[in-house]
């Protein structure tokens, strides 16, 4: 999309933000004030509780139409950075997920925004090659952060897990995280491409009385899909 | 000292080619512009790789 030389990166600690930029062909900056004057598209991603102390000493420069800011940070929406930046700003709020890095990533975004069109238009055609941008009202960011941004975590649980069974039934570990990880991505374009119900999904892998209904019946008594849902009952309510 | 604006500037009429990324972006102005980070920790750079070598 673009290439390393078009990025550059600004953290606490100079040496660290050197050699990952370096990685990818980016420069590392030794002062916000330096990024975010080279940038167009200021991307935030420091800690929510550290963006008025990183930002303390760029509020005016990032108070132009010459660029936007996107934020993937937690928790903060646009009504957090106009209080900070007053509206002459240029703001999205998102929250990305980890596989972002191989380019099949979801930005989970807040509608509410101030971008121009144009800029909107920038955003689209810098991320959508590498993420679901998929825009939701600001009171569902948080769920859509927790099904979205955290559940990666279950999903590696259950990759891990289902490779564990295959490992105990005889398959070697790479062979076994390999059928379980393209499984699960496969099951996921499926969806994506046809967009059939999960039930109806389910359903046409389980012959009457055959084997894979067994064990769905077997994951039911152990509480599986129960167990998911308090899972991000506890993201929500943590 | 900020970069003249490009994003003000850009306008369908300034198009060269022709590889259309989204309504009125093309490569060419993607090739022209900066992603600044501001915290450069694991997600940062994930999403810094996923621009550089993602699609």
């Amino acid at each position: 999309m673009i290439s390393g030389s078009q990025i550059v990166a600004n953290s606490g600690h100079f040496e660290k933000a050197q050699s990952a930029a370096a990685a990818i062909g980016a420069k590392a900056t030794h002062a916000a004030s330096e990024t975010v004057a080279a940038s167009d598209v200021v991307v935030i991603a420091v800690k929510p509780n550290q963006i008025e102390a990183a930002l303390a000493d760029v509020l005016d420069e990032l108070k132009t139409d010459d660029k936007f800011i996107v934020s993937v940070a937690a928790g903060r929406n646009l009504d957090c950075y106009q209080e900070l930046l007053g509206d002459s700003a240029h703001v999205q709020c998102v929250i990305p997920n980890t596989p972002i890095e191989v380019g099949q990533g979801i930005l989970v975004t807040e509608n509410a925004n101030t971008l121009t069109d144009t800029q909107r238009d920038v955003f689209e055609a810098l991320f959508s090659p590498i993420a679901l941008i998929e825009r939701v009202d600001t009171p569902l960011m948080d769920i859509g952060s927790s099904v979205a941004g955290c559940a990666p975590a279950f999903t590696a649980i259950y990759i891990e897990a289902l490779a564990d069974a295959g490992v105990k039934y005889g398959l070697k570990r790479e062979t076994a995280y390999r059928l379980a990880a393209k499984m699960t991505e496969g099951v996921g374009a499926l969806y994506m491409a046809t967009g059939t119900n999960p039930g109806a999904m389910k359903d046409a892998v389980c012959s009457p009385g055959g084997t894979t209904i067994k064990g769905v019946t077997e994951l039911e008594k152990q509480g599986f899909r129960g167990a998911v849902i308090s899972g991000v009952d506890a993201i929500q309510n943590g | 000292m900020a970069k003249a604006s490009r994003l003000m500037a850009w306008h369908p009429c300034r198009r060269v080619m022709s590889t259309s990324l989204s309504k009125g972006v093309n490569m060419s102005d993607l090739n022209n512009m900066t992603v600044g980070f501001i915290g450069f920790g694991n997600m940062a750079q994930g999403i810094a790789k996923g621009l550089v070598n993602g699609e």
